[in-house]
């Protein structure tokens, strides 16, 4: 077995518990591939490496210079998550996201969330990614956000916590789907023995929600994917996804917008009518018009257009306002006033330092704590302050006294780690996981996400900017008996979206019945169709799974089975 | 340089390559596969590459793997290793463009992106085919033994991948009248210059506002034969450019011109 060797960590292990040996979700695997033996792991990992150099799967290390050919990352060993676990997750993630969606919409609407005291004014107000233009909009559906990646992390008591909300273009899945295209390559006999949960549903839910959102009621409208050009980042994903949902990539320059306010696009027809713009550019860039007047990526008079209902653009414009990582500290105070639910997943603790005692205790221990620039993105601007050099301290200090309002501090999380193949052997590194949520008339929460990797031992970056490396998230489905009592269905967002007030009340006399319990297995009582009754036990950590005990005596009303089921929508 | 060198560069190199009479067929080779002028073979795939990379949403995927490895295998190809190695590099570089070519026709939608590819392929097809006469006319002055018809042209037909079917068309001597005829007006040859502008002219009339273009095509359609066949350099150099200018022709009529007001209102209102 390849690992003899493995470090014994003080950490959460994903693959292996603290006695060394692979955990309730690894067990069936572990053999399988730790067992291969580094000459046949390193072989396979050879034959990764070419297929991803053959297909031109890359992503851009901006400070690679020139280089817009840098393979993707992709460790050969995967990564395993519970589906009970991920199901509780997915619950999680589509709370949050209709709790950010609700508040997004309240804030460029009649702002209930500051008048009732739940959101600082001055926060909005110094909010750099507040579009005051976006006053009065109402998207489709009441959706602002409708495609995010929501970082999750496991601390070492093993529970899955949100580190961040990415609500603007949130990058990354392609790189998930190429995973399990790859993986399925090197490994096909686990693919064919594990009933593992297939990916691949993401790219028609994706399209299906694009052409949802369309202005007008139309058989076939027009959706195009505007990206910035070859030397973005992600070009890899923007190009493979239109690829795949077989709809235009297109730059700025080939849209332009007339004095009817639409968009059209330039084709050797003439100008084609635009409905959808899935968007891979951020909203400084993406109208010359109303952001950055230099902007040549953008094109002019799109925000006019959309104003005016003529266009959807995803996400909206404006909705970065949440994708703030001091508003994120907020979120959960979000999801308890509009949904009147504790939240499922929790944040990672999450520092103000707009409030000067704190503000005090970070700059004193400031290598206790991870500060992060409250709009960036791609771990740029991180300092990690037990890595980081004293130099950078000092300059992270200086920056914290003079702009608070630009940072948070949260104490180090020592993610979890996961066995990843690298030079030495198999090691462990540590790592996240990014799902994404598709919000529309109906949400879709991916199985698993893209799982991240910090490559260099010991780093706690994990994101794709910084270098960092990726594994494939596997789930085994679960198992008939488990399947029968836990029956998830799409969640459908309120509908009342004019007033966040109405659709909050609308929520609390829909949820009354089940009031005081806790909001996901608690009220999975339901009688099965084999006619016995079960219930979940919750697990002691999230991580493990819940186990069932049947019980013939209990009998449930008719009209509480009504009312429970219809509060997993 | 080996005299019978020097036009075989000058078919890709921008500039007059320099006479030296000690370079060898490795060093041509080398040049031809790794150098760094616009036309070696190395930068061809480069271009094409980039091309692709822009283009992936819309050719088959497996057309990005393929130009993938071919740039790969030069990448990682030795450029020193003389002799074989660099023969092999050559042939695997063709192999490659069958492929992608066979991926394209076999897989693509017959769409507007089909037609442009199209158009393109035969434009170049048809320019290397008068090239490569040229080439020949100006080895011929260089090259004692090719001043016999039936070796030079010989060399031409396998140059084109077209002798085999010029013996089954034209049995007998190989002499520069049927060969001309063949490569220039035997549309049923894919590589003659005919069939390049019939398929010219069928990808245009797919197209939209092509009337002018396929006059264009018209016109050089009904050019007839070289006066001399044996001198075809000044009557390729007349088509290079009147192929020069469809392909002007063509950008400019689709890929640059800003709407105009008339077209915009049509559209906005349609």
């Amino acid at each position: 077995m390849l690992v003899s060797g493995y470090p014994t960590l003080t950490g959460y292990d994903e693959f292996f518990d603290s006695g060394g040996s692979p955990r309730l979700t690894t067990r069936s695997i572990s053999d399988k591939i730790l067992g291969l033996g580094e000459t046949e792991l390193r072989r396979r990992k050879l034959a990764l490496d070419v297929d991803i150099q053959r297909m031109g799967v890359t992503f851009t290390v901006y400070e690679s210079k020139s280089n817009i050919d840098r393979t993707w990352p992709l460790d050969i060993i995967p990564r395993v998550i519970s589906s009970h676990e991920w199901a509780r997750a997915a619950q999680g993630l589509e709370q949050r996201l209709t709790a950010l969606n609700l508040f997004i919409g309240d804030l460029y609407g009649p702002q209930h969330c500051i008048r009732d005291g739940v959101f600082p004014r001055w926060l909005l107000e110094s909010s750099r990614r507040y579009a005051p233009y976006c006053q009065g909009v109402k998207p489709k559906f009441g959706i602002w956000a409708h495609i995010s990646g929501t970082d999750l992390v496991r601390g070492a008591d093993g529970a899955l916590a949100v580190l961040e909300d990415n609500l603007r273009i949130p990058s990354g899945v392609s790189y998930m789907l190429k995973n399990r295209h790859l993986t399925k390559r090197i490994f096909p006999e686990l693919f064919a023995d594990q009933q593992i949960q297939p990916v691949n549903g993401y790219i028609s839910r994706l399209y299906d929600l694009l052409i949802s959102l369309a202005p007008e009621e139309e058989s076939s409208p027009c959706v195009v994917l505007l990206t910035p050009g070859v030397f973005n980042s992600a070009y890899f994903e923007h190009a493979y996804l239109a690829q795949q949902m077989g709809i235009n990539l297109v730059e700025g320059q080939d849209l332009v917008v007339l004095d009817d306010d639409r968009v059209y696009m330039k084709t050797i027809l003439g100008l084609s009518r635009v409905d959808v713009i899935y968007r891979r550019i951020d909203d400084d860039f993406l109208d010359p018009e109303i952001g950055n007047p230099a902007s040549l990526l953008g094109c002019r008079g799109l925000i006019r257009a959309w104003r005016k209902g003529n266009v959807a653009i995803v996400n909206a414009p404006g909705a970065g306002v949440a994708d703030d990582k001091l508003v994120y500290s907020y979120v959960p105070d979000l999801i308890r006033y509009y949904l009147d639910q504790d939240p499922i997943l929790q944040n990672v603790p999450t520092l103000r330092l707009t409030d000067e005692q704190v503000r005090l205790e970070v700059v004193a221990n400031i290598h206790n704590y991870v500060v992060k620039p409250v709009n960036e993105a791609g771990g740029y601007g991180v300092v990690v302050g037990d890595r980081a050099d004293p130099g950078d301290l000092e300059r992270c200090r200086i920056a914290i006294m003079d702009d608070p309002r630009n940072f948070v501090a949260q104490p180090i999380v020592s993610l979890s780690t996961a066995p990843t193949l690298c030079d030495g052997g198999v090691e462990p590194r540590h790592m996240d996981l990014r799902p994404f949520v598709l919000s529309g008339r109906s949400q879709y929460v991916t199985r698993g996400g893209l799982t991240r990797v910090a490559m260099r031992k010991g780093s706690l970056v994990v994101n794709s900017s910084q270098g960092g490396g990726s594994k494939d998230t596997w789930m085994f489905a679960m198992t008939l008996r488990q399947r029968a009592v836990w029956r998830p269905r799409p969640r459908r967002l309120p509908q009342n979206r004019d007033s966040p007030s109405m659709a909050h009340s609308a929520k609390c006399r829909r949820t009354k019945a089940w009031a005081g319990r806790k909001p996901c297995f608690s009220v999975a009582k339901q009688k099965t169709s084999s006619g016995w009754v079960g219930t979940w036990n919750e697990p002691k950590t999230s991580a493990e799974p819940p186990s069932l005990t049947p019980s013939s005596a209990w009998t449930c009303p008719n009209r509480w089975r009504r009312v429970s089921s219809r509060s997993l929508l | 340089m080996a005299p019978s060198f020097e036009p075989l560069l000058a078919l890709t190199l921008d500039e007059e390559p320099e006479a030296n009479a000690s370079i060898d067929r490795d060093q041509v080779l080398l040049v031809l596969l790794h150098g760094a002028h616009d036309g070696s073979v190395r930068s061809l795939i480069e271009s094409a590459r980039e091309n692709l990379r822009v283009s992936r949403a819309i050719v088959p995927e497996e057309t990005w793997t393929s130009i993938n490895e071919a740039h790969e295998a030069l990448a990682s190809a030795d450029p020193l290793r003389r002799g074989q190695p660099l023969l092999a590099q050559l042939e695997s570089v063709g192999r490659t463009c069958q492929l992608i070519s066979a991926q394209i026709t076999d897989t693509m939608t017959r769409d507007f992106a089909y037609a442009f590819l199209d158009v393109g392929r035969y434009l170049e097809r048809a320019n290397m085919l008068l090239r490569i006469l040229q080439m020949s006319q100006r080895m011929h002055s260089f090259d004692a033994q090719l001043l016999f018809d039936d070796v030079r042209f010989m060399g031409v037909l396998q140059c084109l991948g077209a002798q085999q079917m010029f013996r089954r068309r034209y049995q007998g001597r190989t002499s520069a009248k049927p060969v001309l005829t063949f490569l220039l007006k035997d549309a049923d040859f894919p590589r003659s210059l005919a069939h390049c502008l019939v398929r010219i002219d069928r990808a245009f009339s797919t197209l939209p506002a092509s009337g002018s273009l396929r006059q264009q095509t018209e016109e050089l359609m009904a050019i007839g034969l070289p006066r001399d066949p044996a001198q075809p350099d000044a009557y390729a150099e007349h088509l290079l450019e009147a192929l020069a200018e469809l392909s002007d022709a063509t950008t400019r009529s689709y890929f640059q011109p800003e709407p105009t007001p008339s077209l915009l209102r049509f559209t906005a209102q349609g």
